[in-house]
């Protein structure tokens, strides 16, 4: 199992939410801070445990709380781990204030995105957002890449999520590719798009 | 009594986004409503207003006389049941379905009767010592629901709780959760992406897209009679087939979709293309899968009959799924079990009139 620090975000220091969360992690440390359980808990997956205690919390205290999992302690100081998930309330609170869990590594490739050149944004937009690709971005399509990087790439969970049969995933997939040049199922390509799909959006 | 009244329910958050847009919907005592839909349609966000989770925006909801918009979720005498099991690991089942009703201060002896009736009724008295590591995915679910069977509430709320059950389990638990809803005889109000799920289960399904509702009705209704493209395309598995065409008036009215495909209607389906003004126009055409089928020799003139190439050949046991493109648009149509048409063939498809459905192009909404 691997240790991991989280901010678990909750009306008040009721010692209900306490119990819960003993209850329901492999706790290492708990303490309330400001509006926030300070948590080290051990875990073989974290998000699901997350989503456990998020629905336990739910069920048992009727609330609904924010989980930010700052991610494996390791050798990081606590202070910057504190600062993570500070930065992730915060990036959640703006960007996604309906999700209730989220994790460091999910806002990362957000914030490096931010370091990029702007003659390397420039080339990037030129290539994938050309007029042809513009053209054929509709919601449709705009869904089904959102669907295939939630998914991990994986062909047959997006098609299913979105309700498309795999070949008619494979035939946009296959449509994306011939317009910019690049493949999603290749790992390589994916990611390049993937940092130009987030940088679209700001 | 725990019927339900939503009226005018609209979720907006803090940055703007409308995650539901005016829903409005009766619900009877004791029905088992589904609300089904693709990922951020609103259907969770929906069922988190019923239970007080999210703060209502604008409208109201009742839940029997009572306006509940205010009211705290523990007050509101609904249970959850959720997709992750919800299950505390280091404790027994017997602890697990006792914890909430122990965190609200119930007499021990009061607990101790509640969870062995819930255990009885689910059929897990005989795990009420074992801890949920030990369980299978099936018996973890059967412990969540226990959870929230013992709190008697008047709703039961659910959201996708079979989900991360594989293939044949889902099927068996949806019979458990149906059955369960009958013996327990509450209202159930349950979440699903999966259309196949509501469509077995629900009394009256609730589809919806973006926040808004598309169509409330009986499952096969919303298959027989789809109110747009979205509900049609949603609903039926595989997919309802969609392409392009003109309406065209010579002899009689028939639909262009190229030059190969013209696709005839009975007469009575002509006449309402010609009273509503489609003569001239484009319309969208839905074929479900299982109305292409091989064209057979000397077949009435109530089919249409076109030739294509097969770019696919799925033999699925029963019947065989054939995949050829119209129009840049791929095609799905179910042939019998033994056809030889094969990969590369030209085979001939056939269709009947009377079981197109046609969509206004603009609105995509149905016009039959």
């Amino acid at each position: 199992m691997k240790k991991y620090y989280m901010h678990v975000y909750v009306e008040n220091e009721n010692s209900t939410y306490k119990k819960i969360i003993e209850q329901t992690l492999h706790l290492e440390e708990i303490t309330f801070a400001d509006e926030y359980f300070i948590v080290i808990a051990n875990s073989n997956d974290i998000i699901n445990d997350a989503n456990i205690l998020y629905n336990n919390i739910l069920l048992d205290a009727y609330y609904q709380t924010f989980i930010a999992i700052a991610g494996q302690v390791n050798n990081i100081d606590k202070s910057e781990l504190k600062k993570r998930c500070i930065n992730i309330k915060s990036y959640r609170d703006k960007n996604f204030p309906q999700k209730n869990i989220l994790n460091y590594s999910e806002i990362f490739l957000h914030n490096i995105s931010n370091t990029i050149e702007k003659k390397d944004r420039d080339y990037l937009f030129k290539t994938i957002f050309c007029r042809e690709f513009n053209t054929f971005l509709d919601d449709e399509i705009i869904k089904t890449i959102d669907s295939l990087f939630e998914n991990n790439l994986n062909l047959t969970e997006t098609s299913k999520k979105i309700f498309i049969h795999r070949n008619t995933l494979l035939y946009r997939i296959e449509r994306i590719k011939q317009i910019t040049g690049y493949d999603l199922r290749k790992f390589s390509d994916a990611i390049i798009f993937k940092i130009a799909w987030v940088l679209k959006d700001k | 009594m725990a019927n339900l009244s939503l009226k005018s329910i609209k979720k907006v958050y803090a940055n703007g986004f409308e995650a539901v847009k005016d829903f409005t919907m009766e619900i009877e005592d004791k029905e088992f409503i589904v609300l089904v839909g693709p990922s951020g349609c609103g259907k969770t966000t929906t069922l988190r207003m019923i239970a007080g989770l999210e703060e209502i925006t604008s409208g109201e909801l009742y839940i029997g006389d009572n306006l509940v918009n205010d009211v705290a979720p523990k007050n509101r005498d609904i249970a959850m049941v959720f997709q992750n099991y919800a299950l505390y690991p280091h404790m027994t089942v017997y602890d697990n379905m006792a914890f909430g009703l122990k965190l609200k201060k119930i007499p021990k002896d009061e607990i101790d009767k509640k969870v062995k009736n819930a255990a009885k009724i689910l059929e897990i008295d005989n795990l009420l010592n074992r801890k949920p590591k030990v369980l299978s995915g099936g018996q973890r679910q059967r412990v969540a629901l226990g959870r929230a069977i013992v709190r008697n509430p008047k709703v039961f709320l659910m959201d996708e709780p079979l989900s991360n059950l594989d293939a044949k389990l889902r099927v068996q638990m949806r019979t458990e959760i149906a059955k369960l809803h009958k013996r327990l005889n509450t209202t159930f109000i349950y979440v699903t992406h999966d259309q196949t799920e509501a469509m077995t289960m629900g009394s009256r399904i609730v589809i919806m897209k973006d926040g808004v509702i598309q169509q409330i009705d009986k499952p096969q209704n919303a298959y027989d009679n789809p109110v747009n493209v979205f509900v049609a395309g949603f609903i039926g598995s595989p997919q309802m087939n969609f392409l392009e065409g003109k309406v065209e008036k010579n002899n009689d009215i028939r639909i262009k979709v190229s030059e190969k495909v013209i696709l005839s209607l009975p007469e009575e389906k002509q006449n309402i293309l010609n009273e509503n003004g489609y003569v001239g126009k484009d319309v969208i055409i839905g074929i479900r899968p299982s109305h292409i089928k091989e064209a057979k020799e000397n077949c009435d003139n109530s089919y249409s009959v076109f030739e294509s190439t097969v770019e696919v050949k799925e033999l699925m046991g029963a019947e065989t799924y054939i995949y050829t493109t119209i129009n840049d648009r791929q095609i799905i149509a179910k042939f019998k079990a033994n056809t030889e048409v094969d990969f590369g063939d030209t085979a001939k498809f056939m269709v009947k009139g009377s079981k197109l459905h046609i969509f206004d192009k603009e609105t995509e909404l149905t016009i039959f």
